[in-house]
């Protein structure tokens, strides 16, 4: 069957956003795009004139390569550490019968979403840095809370606070969508619970799983506040390397030239993500 | 009491190059209710939605009292739809519901009230004007949705399935409440089912659609009795169905079957070619009755009890395997393993056509 | 599959079981003792930044809040901001919305992907780029940078709520309206309309979170005159770290638990994350 063009009123209606969108997004990054082949001249927007590829190649440096392999590094542990995290509260969620726990839960996630981000890092640097209740946690993990190698593991902490409710309120409706007559069917067969959990929750979550993983992974590679107010300068992803880049020469080129690779490197992790999915499970929505 | 009729001449619909509805015409008079029935696929939904207005037919007309409606939107068709899933309008109010095709009209609202509660009490929905949807049980909705249609006293009834999407046991309840519902209210009515029962139950008249094509209409006797196709015979009630050939036999025509047996018959003044011979089970007589000239021996395979019936399986001579019900009152059971011989009278025996 | 002896089935559920529940607790109490900690040092008496815990409290960091002009205007162009750029991209995603969702036409996943798209770009790519941009078309105004910037990244969300309430309207609803005789307009405004204002609402309210507590979008687009509360914040607390961030983030902590309990009272937390296809 043909499938149907819009009408005019359609179009009308479609045409605001629409427009915002070109305007403000797809202008703007082809711009960006543009101008991180031109050369840096002193301060100015678009003042440089000819093509180059210097801000492109001026960052296979080692140091640069060594902040896009540390966010990489960082969002994969956090991600990872995410899903073990997520996935208790999640399946909590999913499989209590008591209204009251299910939506206390739902509250906590959701209020933790709407939380601001910033003032939560705060309150964690106060929690966990050299004055805080919690300082004891570097010493015992030997990394005291002096030091310089402090600030990965608490930007690592910044990031869990960001990502897990999100890959929680995931994983809920993974585990909301596996029905419960499967475990109940295994568990009369004679399976203990973790044996359910091992051959029957988790291959039918894995596609879910795989995904919260990914989107947590995605989140935390785009961040930009968690390094800023946690990093201490020692931890930098290439978000605040962009910032740096640009704010301190303002050579806009340069920071065009990270923001085109952030934009592709996003774009890929989105695109592996949803084959990775789909070749897992074919049937799967995320 | 409305009672408008409505005819459908020729009506086609196409999609892509599937017709749904394939040439079908249908004559429902002024006051009647005729039950549109038919496997799935058959096209009766797409034909309650032309009538309906949401779909447009590629060819053919369609009137109501007369007057052509294909040029008129569905909002202006004055007529009564009950959806499959009822449709009940979540966020309004049971009375708002069925206030709501009235408000459209412009109906004041003394009337409305007047003509709700009339409803109300038909429906036996009394007391619940305030509920929400959610809050009521399958049965309950389902008559809403039926006075929500009904507030606007429309010539015309459309019913979807009306009882597919409610349990057995409710179902037959519903099924008598909902007749004498409509014979009260006494508008022209169609209502689309795949349920034979619902249909039988329902209507006065039953219009039985295969391939997007009407192929019989009538009395739910006169289609049992005298069913035009072998789908008819099959769709209605239980057939036992031989192919075969007519043949000139000594002093009258016979109908040889396949499987071996030869029937007697009249043969009607246009037999087709590929036609085949008709009989209802219950015809079949175990033992044969005196008057049953036909006799037919067979092997007994298996006999279910079933209370006041049994069902004997009994195996032809070429193999094949019918099902033969009897009453159990006081006779002897036959045994697997037994034979015996069937009987049936030629006037039961109907030449039918293969479709 | 291996046999083991029910006893140390038995161990070995058991112990599953106490690493569920540990890591539960941890869960929770990892997310949770942050915000506990911060809103008890709200209070602190101390000038400082001591260890914890206080002995004695004060309000005096609500009013080193109240007292600060940058925090007051940035409070004011924080507000500004979100509620402007609420209102624009709720109207433009939710009218998206609903053109996408009236059935299958022409190009509507591509269009559909354009407008989520927002939501995989780097919210720094955004704000830079829209700098650049903006001084192409020789827009200075800090203002309106900020709103552009933040109308980008709120539109995935007002789209994407409002479909997801959109596409649960069963069509069967919208012709029962038309065949009781509402022309198509009064249908969509009785009918589509009501249901899915539940899903225009939580968009628009997620909207205005994120933009509220954007900080990347915003540090690019702000100057030293127009700066976003978390712009203020962050640049307060770099020049020195005291307790006045965590009396904000107290304000912010009651204001949350505030729209979480509304939520539940209007919608419901259930029907926010949804029950799944098999309930209980």
């Amino acid at each position: 069957m043909r499938q149907p063009r819009l009408s005019a009123f359609q179009c009308a209606l479609l045409a605001p956003g629409a427009i915002l969108l070109a305007v403000l997004l797809v202008a703007p990054i082809a711009l960006m795009a543009v101008e991180s082949f031109r050369p840096f001249v002193g301060g100015r927007v678009g003042a440089g004139a000819g093509w180059t590829l210097r801000n492109y190649t001026e960052l296979i440096e080692p140091a640069y390569a060594f902040y896009f392999y540390d966010t990489f590094r960082i969002g994969f542990i956090v991600s990872a550490i995410a899903l073990l995290l997520a996935t208790p509260l999640a399946w909590q969620a999913a499989r209590t019968k008591r209204r009251a726990v299910r939506v206390s839960i739902f509250g906590l996630l959701i209020g933790l979403l709407f939380m601001s981000l910033v003032a939560r890092l705060y309150a964690i640097q106060m929690t966990w840095g050299t004055n805080g209740p919690l300082a004891f946690f570097g010493t015992l993990i030997g990394v005291p809370a002096r030091s310089a190698g402090y600030a990965a593991i608490q930007v690592a902490i910044g990031l869990l606070h960001f990502v897990v409710p999100m890959s929680a309120i995931i994983l809920i409706g993974t585990f909301q969508n596996i029905s419960p007559r499967l475990e109940e069917a295994a568990a009369s067969l004679g399976a203990p619970r973790w044996r359910v959990a091992l051959t029957v929750t988790l291959p039918l979550a894995a596609p879910g799983l795989l995904s919260a993983f990914m989107i947590a992974f995605a989140m935390c590679i785009s961040n930009f506040v968690v390094p800023l107010i946690l990093g201490r300068g020692v931890v930098l992803f290439t978000t605040n390397l962009m910032y740096v880049r640009f704010s301190d020469v303002a050579n806009f080129p340069s920071g065009a030239a990270i923001g085109v690779i952030m934009f592709a490197l996003a774009g890929f992790v989105i695109y592996f993500m949803t084959q990775l999915v789909r070749w897992v499970s074919p049937e799967a929505q995320s | 009491m409305n009672s408008a009729g409505l005819d459908l001449v020729n009506v086609v619909k196409r999609f892509g190059d599937h017709a749904a509805v394939d040439g079908a015409s249908l004559s429902v008079k002024g006051g009647e209710i005729v039950a549109l029935l038919g496997p799935s696929g058959c096209g009766k939904t797409t034909t309650l939605r032309l009538v309906a207005g949401f779909e447009q037919p590629d060819a053919g007309s369609i009137a109501i009292g007369g007057a052509d409606i294909a040029r008129l939107p569905p909002y202006r068709r004055d007529i009564g739809l009950v959806f499959q899933d009822y449709a009940l309008f979540p966020h309004l109010t049971v009375a708002a519901n069925i206030d709501y095709g009235m408000k459209q009209r412009g109906i004041e609202k003394a009337e409305q009230d007047r003509r709700r509660g009339e409803l109300l009490r038909l429906t036996r929905l009394e007391g619940l004007d305030e509920r929400r949807p959610m809050a009521l049980s399958g049965g309950q909705q389902q008559r809403v949705a039926l006075a929500r249609a009904l507030a606007i006293s429309p010539k015309l009834l459309l019913l979807d399935e009306p009882l597919s999407n409610l349990d057995a046991k409710l179902r037959e309840t519903l099924r008598i409440e909902l007749r004498d519902i409509l014979r009260v209210v006494g508008t022209t009515t169609l209502v689309v089912t795949h349920d034979q029962t619902e249909a039988i139950g329902l209507a006065d008249r039953i219009a039985l659609m295969n391939k997007g094509r009407i192929v019989q209409v009538g009395t739910a006797r006169e289609i049992y009795q005298e069913p035009a196709t072998r789908f008819v015979a099959e769709f209605i009630g239980q057939s036992i169905w031989f192919s075969g050939h007519l043949r000139q036999g000594t002093e009258r025509a016979e109908f040889v079957a396949d499987d071996g047996p030869v029937f007697p018959v009249a043969a009607p003044a246009n037999v087709r070619t590929g036609s085949g011979l008709s009989i209802r089970p219950e015809h079949v007589h175990l033992p044969p009755r005196p008057d049953d000239v036909i006799r037919i021996p067979a092997s007994v395979t298996n006999v279910e009890f079933f209370g006041a019936e049994l069902i004997v399986f009994c195996r032809l001579d070429s193999g094949r395997v019918i099902r033969i019900p009897i009453r159990s009152d006081d006779r002897v059971i036959p045994v697997a393993g037994a034979n015996v011989e069937l009987g049936v009278s030629p006037d039961r025996c109907r030449i039918v056509a293969d479709d | 599959m291996t046999h083991m002896p029910p006893s140390a089935s038995t161990a070995l559920d058991w112990t599953a079981s106490a690493v569920f529940r540990f890591l539960l607790a941890a869960s929770i109490l990892f997310l949770i003792l942050p915000v506990v900690v911060s809103v008890v040092l709200s209070f602190d008496d101390r000038q400082f930044l001591g260890p914890f815990p206080p002995k004695q409290f004060s309000l005096r960091w609500y009013r080193s809040f109240l007292d600060n002009p940058a925090y007051l205007d940035g409070l004011i162009v924080s507000l500004k901001l979100a509620v402007l750029s609420t209102v624009i991209s709720t109207v433009a995603g939710a009218c998206a919305a609903y053109v996408i969702a009236s059935g299958r036409w022409r190009g509507r996943d591509t269009v559909e992907l354009l407008f989520l798209s927002p939501k995989f770009v780097p919210t720094v790519v955004i704000g830079f780029s829209i700098l650049g941009f903006a001084s192409a078309i020789q827009v200075f105004d800090p203002f309106t940078r900020l709103i552009m910037g933040h109308v980008v990244i709120t539109i995935p969300f007002t789209v994407r709520a409002t479909l997801a309430s959109l596409v649960g309207i069963r069509r069967s609803l919208v012709e029962a309206a038309i065949s009781l005789g509402a022309p198509p307009w009064r249908a969509f405004l009785d009918v589509t309309l009501p249901l899915a204002r539940t899903g225009i609402v939580a968009g628009a309210l997620m909207a205005f979170v994120l933009s509220f507590d954007e900080v990347a979008v915003s540090l690019f687009l702000s100057d030293a005159f127009t700066q976003t509360l978390p712009i203020a914040l962050v640049a307060e607390m770099r020049a020195n770290l005291n307790l006045t961030v965590a009396a904000v983030s107290t304000v912010f902590a009651a204001v949350t638990i505030l729209i979480v309990f509304f939520l539940d009272r209007a919608i419901g937390l259930d029907r926010v994350i949804g029950q799944g296809l098999y309930r209980g």
